[in-house]
């Protein structure tokens, strides 16, 4: 069987069968990037929070444009050198081409990495601090102290686990202390906590004894809801005849129906009659298992750690909530000691007021006092420089967009002699901020506003279309000689759609560029 | 169409089995063209560090350069102006559809229901 | 150079060479029934994991109406295996006792949503009778791309896994309606322990591959229907069925898209704790104000999965249309009435279908400029649906009608599909809309399209083309014994939604409206009567289990390629057609729908037949009588 027009074009369309394919794979691609500048559009005029502007370095962007282009170039010469039937010149082409594409993940590459080791801490009151974390810096970097989104538990005696909800999976977040600049190590594999459970049994906290527990709890549970619903049904008549009399009165009153509540009074005891027998099985068998396996009788379950005291260390997004001397996961186990290292290191670089309730009063200045002068000084200086620009707003500036992201937003770089700045940057001065003091902290990942999270997403589908496009045409590459052999023409159709494949890549990061870099 | 930027090897798209390509003449067509959009990425650049006095009108010159750009990466590079009538069905009924889906989208956010209530 | 070319022809079908049936011989039991890229082949596939998948979809609902007729009551036997086929791990998670809990509810409401629509009626509706009609009808060997549509396949069959496995996670299934609207879909399941291995994180996985594998299947049909038409074959010869499937192509190929975007952003909101589709200030029962960014957009989220879900709506209907489009002219021995206008209807229901999607989210607080945009181009569009529906039933006008039973399930489509479309007017309207949306009413309207509607479409379809796949008839009583039941149970269970509906019954609540009872009582008995329709068309669908296997092996031999004497390509292949299709090449002579042509032979002129004398002589004879031919 033979497929007809894979190599040459059907005459009423002009087009072999793979160059239809791309172009309508390619339309669909046009609709699923509209449908993420679509996205962008509808975030960005509906943002309720400053939309970042110039805040990306557009360098690298640049760099990476330039790249995508000499690849478009190349990919086209490639093509054309195999029309051309110069093999030689299509494998230079070719390999240029993937060798812009390597650049140009690597380059993206960069960028991704300043930004997830670039952090952001909003306060309370709406002030933002940017900034980088003392042991993001490269003398002191070291991953077991790479803990400022984590909170450290200490002297952990007591855990509370909710049989109904309750996984052990907290236990991945146990930690000891191996030395004093390793506070956190990862427990070893292996490392077995003992624990003593209300009836003075002692026994092995893990997944599987939890498990069990479950078990025999929702098999205890089962039986009791079988029980709890033959007598619901056994008080059911009464409180229908209850709410009948009710309804008389109601808004929309409905009249009592006395045959009816006659007919339920006699079906109430009728089954109270009839399910004797069976409540009496049920209530025996929960006897049973009660006294089976007595730990597993209610929901909430209080262990007694044995021996040494427990350290955890945990991620503030597996948690549900914590205070001074507790931990609340979200399957609600509760681990109960000493909250340490709750606080959040920081050299900030930028200070953002523009959400601010009230700058003056922001909670910045309680970690950096020292800025408040200059600050004001600086928000002075551009408020003078704005009004006599546009004289037009001199009594609503505030409410400017341009005006609020020059005078709120201020790198400290701008603020203090380079030497202050410098020094400010060293680990040893990064402020720590109570943890009670932020609204939200992240890196700038997509967690870190709808902006980032764009970003992210859009250049990283970008990003997977180049590394699919390189994969498609480094194939070509390397297996190509022997259908050069067969038909060359076959070859450079292959390598036609390709092109066109990457051409259209090229063409989205065209308009990524600038959405994302400069406007 | 000029007959000067009918390259042998756009030519090529036309018609499968034709004589021998210009490499090098079509090689350097796309070169200019590559110029051309190394300069236009330096002149968005450029533009976006002017203040033309509103944002609206600054991201309007920077997506009418984007716009030039990806024209002529679809016609030169992609070949679309050799292609025939299909092609540019496809294409036109994909931007109609995509250009609705972002015009409705924004039209739906910027016209809430408060307006028609204070009216 | 030559000679050293020619080795190595072998292993490449796709080369321009001319030695062709190479491949066909060595095929092996794996390569011809599983990783087969015959589009037959493929076509039966989607077809078997459609009808599965439907299965599945309709059993989970069976649970949903016993809760809603019976709240708290245990399942009985006749239902309760049903549950036991997940395990009794499931059952003592989800309904202990026996009893189906809320959480149980919205758990099988939403997988049967997706189930049902993703899962079921597209993969069988579209891409089995498009994979295997498709080809043939233009007189096409195989699909342009025969590997891409293996790949396309197979990955559909991923995300059909994956969606069932999701059942078996902790968190269970998604539990936030098929529509997975945000911030429910991010919250629902946010307290499980691992944000990768919950139900509603599964789900977004499991349907960006089946749209990804919807988007290859889509290219791959249109490409073959523009580039390997046969000889003779023009657009306007081409049969309806195949205008409509290129048509759906589209749909799928422009609309998919955005609902991968969306996709894809909720997937990020779950795994990377972003706030696309999350306010500002979001805040839940359990975990208070979230501890996320926030400044993201709920109604986005609406707007890109309607973007896609409002063509999905005509993706569901146009396979019945053009199955009922094939079966109705022949047997009805005439040609389809209004083939043009049907065409061009269909091109206008696809462009303006593109166009609606906000008539689903009146309740999000339009504006009256979009508001009454929507509502005129929703209104608009129900023209060329009208379009198609009169043009089918004039075209049973007049005709000596025969009655097998793909014919029957044809027939029963059209007034049930209208039904159908029409209760769906008053909702295009914001404010009867507002008033109705989220009822029973929505319910009923649309299921009486996709239900009796498609699903019977879909079935003639089966029972049409039945003896081509397998050469073999279907027993003709056992499918008197389907459709008769079936057409019954349907309406039982459907029509008494709208009355619900219109008394205000919510559709979402998992005891029926038990809680309001005193509010609604005069309707709630109807709970019990719409299950009763439930489990009749349960019953009613074991004639066709029956008759779908016994026929394969038992069933009346076909007899001829043709059995039914209608006029299209796939009528010409030996049956069941081979590797490669046609023997010869095809040439197509004529339109798709001459039947009782004046002056032919026979009541039927196939496609592949040139004009005879007869034929000639009528038509010169009927032009000079200055009339025309259909």
């Amino acid at each position: 069987m033979e497929i007809p027009y894979t190599v040459t074009a059907r005459p009423d369309t002009g087009l072999y069968n793979a160059k239809v394919g791309i172009w309508l794979f390619l339309a669909s691609e046009v609709m699923l990037f509209g449908g993420l500048f679509s996205s962008y559009v509808f975030l960005r005029i509906g943002a309720d929070f400053p939309w970042p502007r110039h805040e990306l370095h557009v360098l690298p962007g640049f760099i990476n444009t330039m790249v995508l282009i000499g690849s478009s170039v190349t990919v086209l010469s490639a093509w054309a050198s195999l029309k051309a039937r110069r093999y030689g010149w299509f494998q230079i082409n070719m390999l240029i081409t993937l060798l812009c594409a390597a650049a140009f993940m690597c380059i993206k590459g960069y960028e991704y990495y300043g930004k997830f080791h670039h952090y952001s801490v909003i306060m309370q009151d709406g002030s933002v601090l940017d900034g980088h974390r003392p042991s993001d810096h490269p003398e002191n970097y070291a991953p077991e102290s790479h803990n400022g989104d984590k909170v450290a538990l200490t002297d952990v005696n007591a855990i509370s686990l909710n049989l109904a909800k309750s996984e052990a999976s907290f236990l991945k977040h146990l930690r000891v202390s191996a030395a004093a600049d390793k506070p956190y190590a990862e427990a070893p594999a292996g490392t077995v906590v003992k624990v003593r459970t209300p009836d003075g049994t002692e026994a092995e906290l893990n997944q599987d004894w939890v498990k069990s527990l479950k078990k025999s709890y929702r098999n205890l549970e089962n039986v009791r809801s079988d029980l709890a619903i033959i007598k619901e049904r056994i008080d059911s008549p009464a409180k229908q005849i209850a709410e009948m009399k009710a309804a008389v009165t109601g808004t929309y009153p409905i009249p009592f129906d006395a045959a009816k509540a006659e007919k339920l009074t006699a079906q109430a005891v009728e089954l109270r009659a009839s399910s004797k027998e069976k409540i009496k099985t049920l209530e025996d068998k929960i006897a049973e298992l009660e006294q089976a396996n007595p730990v597993a009788k209610a929901a909430t379950l209080n262990l007694q750690v044995v021996g040494a005291p427990l350290t955890f260390l945990v991620d503030e997004r597996d948690f549900a909530k914590y205070n001074a001397k507790e931990i609340i996961f979200r399957d609600d186990v509760v681990l109960t000691g000493t909250v340490k290292n709750d606080a959040i290191p920081l050299n900030a670089d930028v200070i953002d007021l523009r959400q601010s309730k009230d700058p003056e009063k922001s909670l910045v200045w309680k970690y950096y006092p020292q800025l408040k002068d200059p600050f004001f000084k600086h928000k002075e200086e551009v408020t003078g420089q704005f009004v006599k620009k546009h004289p037009e707003h001199a009594n609503d500036f505030e409410k400017d967009l341009d005006w609020q992201h020059e005078a709120l937003r201020v790198e400290i770089e701008e603020l203090v002699a380079e030497d202050v700045y410098k020094k400010l940057e060293e680990p040893g001065e990064a402020i720590n901020i109570e943890r009670s003091d932020k609204r939200f902290y992240s890196n700038f990942s997509p967690s870190r506003s709808p902006y980032y999270a764009i970003y992210f997403l859009m250049t990283g589908l970008h990003g997977l279309h180049v590394i699919g496009g390189a994969i498609v045409l480094g194939y070509f590459l390397l297996t190509g000689r022997a259908m050069y052999k067969r038909n060359p023409e076959h070859l450079a159709n292959r390598v036609e759609v390709g092109g066109l494949f990457w051409h259209f890549v090229d063409l989205v990061w065209i308009f990524l560029f600038p959405v994302f870099y400069l406007l | 169409m000029d007959h000067s930027t009918e390259t042998p090897a756009a030519h090529g798209a036309h018609d499968s089995h034709d004589a021998p390509v210009d490499l090098a003449k079509s090689i350097r067509l796309y070169l200019k063209v590559g110029g051309y959009l190394i300069l236009f990425t330096c002149i968005t650049w450029a533009v976006a560090l002017i203040d033309f006095g509103s944002h609206a009108l600054n991201i309007g010159i920077g997506l009418a350069i984007a716009t030039f750009k990806v024209a002529l990466v679809s016609l030169i590079f992609m070949h679309l102006n050799h292609e025939r009538g299909l092609v540019y069905k496809v294409l036109l009924f994909t931007v109609i559809f995509g250009a609705a889906m972002m015009f409705l989208f924004v039209l739906a956010y910027l016209d809430p229901i408060k307006a028609s209530l204070t009216n | 150079m030559e000679a050293t070319l020619d080795t190595k022809h072998a292993d490449h079908g796709h080369d321009h060479s001319h030695d062709s049936h190479h491949d066909e011989h060595k095929v092996n039991f794996v390569q011809k029934y599983i990783f087969s890229t015959d589009h037959k082949m493929i076509g039966v596939q989607y077809g078997f994991s459609g009808l599965l998948f439907l299965a599945l979809g309709f059993m989970l609902m069976l649970v949903m109406r016993w809760s809603i007729a019976h709240p708290g009551v245990p399942l009985p036997p006749a239902l309760d295996w049903i549950l036991r086929l997940f395990g009794d791990d499931f059952v003592s998670r989800w309904a202990p006792n026996g009893t189906v809990s809320g959480s149980l509810y919205n758990m099988f409401g939403a997988m049967h949503g997706t189930i049902m629509v993703f899962f079921g009626v597209v993969p069988l509706g579209f891409a089995a009778f498009v994979n295997f009609v498709t080809p043939l009808q233009v007189g096409a060997p195989d699909m342009a791309f025969p590997k891409l549509n293996m790949w396309s396949f197979w990955l559909f069959a991923l995300s059909g896994v994956l969606m069932v496995a999701s059942f078996f996670l902790p968190t269970g299934a998604a539990q936030a309606g098929w529509t997975n609207y945000s911030p429910l879909a991010a919250t629902v399941q946010m307290n499980s322990d691992s944000h990768f291995w919950t139900g509603q994180t599964q789900w977004l996985f499991a349907m960006v591959f089946n749209i990804s594998a919807s988007l290859l299947g889509a290219v791959n049909v249109l490409t073959t229907v523009i580039n390997l038409r046969a000889k003779g074959l023009t657009w306007m010869r081409l049969p309806f069925f195949t205008w409509a499937m290129f048509i759906i192509a589209f749909l799928l190929l422009l609309a998919f898209p955005p609902l991968e975007v969306a996709a894809l952003m909720q997937l990020s909101d779950q795994l990377f704790g972003s706030s696309f589709f999350l306010p500002t200030g979001l805040v839940t029962k359990e975990a208070g104000l979230l501890n996320i960014s926030g400044g993201g957009h709920p109604v986005l989220f609406q707007h890109l999965f309607w973007f896609l879900a409002h063509p999905e709506v005509y993706v569901l209907l146009l396979p019945a249309i053009a199955i009922v489009s094939e079966v109705i002219p022949c047997n009805t021995r005439k040609p389809l009435w209004g083939y043009k206008s049907m065409v061009y209807g269909l091109l206008t229901l696809a462009f303006l279908s593109f166009i609606v999607w906000a008539h689903h989210m009146y309740l999000t607080g339009m504006g009256s400029v979009v508001a009454t945009f929507f509502q005129f181009t929703t209104v608009l569009i129900s023209v060329p649906s009208v379009i198609l529906l009169t043009c089918l039933m004039i075209s049973l006008w007049g005709g000596s009608i025969r009655f097998p039973v793909p014919m029957l399930f044809a027939t029963a489509f059209l007034p049930m599909f209208g039904i159908g479309g029409l209760t769906g007017l008053p909702l295009a309207f914001t404010f009867i809309d507002l008033y109705l949306h989220d009822t029973y009413y929505v319910i009923a309207h649309f299921h009486y399209i996709v239900a009796p509607g498609v699903i019977f479409g879909l079935f003639a379809g089966i029972y049409h083309w039945y003896p081509k796949i397998t050469g073999r008839m279907m027993n003709s009583t056992l499918g008197h014994l389907h459709f008769w039941p079936s057409l019954i149970a349907m309406n039982v269970l459907f029509a008494p939604m709208f009355v619900q509906g219109m008394a205000g019954f919510h559709r979402r609540w998992f005891d029926g409206g038990k809680v309001f009872e005193m509010t609604s009582h005069k309707y709630f008995y109807l709970n019990e009567i719409i299950s009763w329709g439930a489990w009749g068309l349960g019953i009613a669908q074991l004639p066709f289990i029956i008759n779908f296997f016994y026929s394969a092996f038992g069933g009346k031999k076909a007899g001829s390629d043709n059995p039914w004497n209608a006029t299209t390509l796939e009528w010409n292949t030996p049956t069941p057609p081979p590797h490669g299709n046609f023997l010869t090449e095809q040439v197509v002579y004529r339109g798709p729908y001459e039947y009782s042509v004046p002056g032919a032979e026979k009541d039927y002129s196939p496609q592949w037949e040139p004009l005879s004398d007869g034929e000639k002589t009528a038509s010169v004879a009927n032009l000079k009588a200055g009339l025309t031919i259909h």
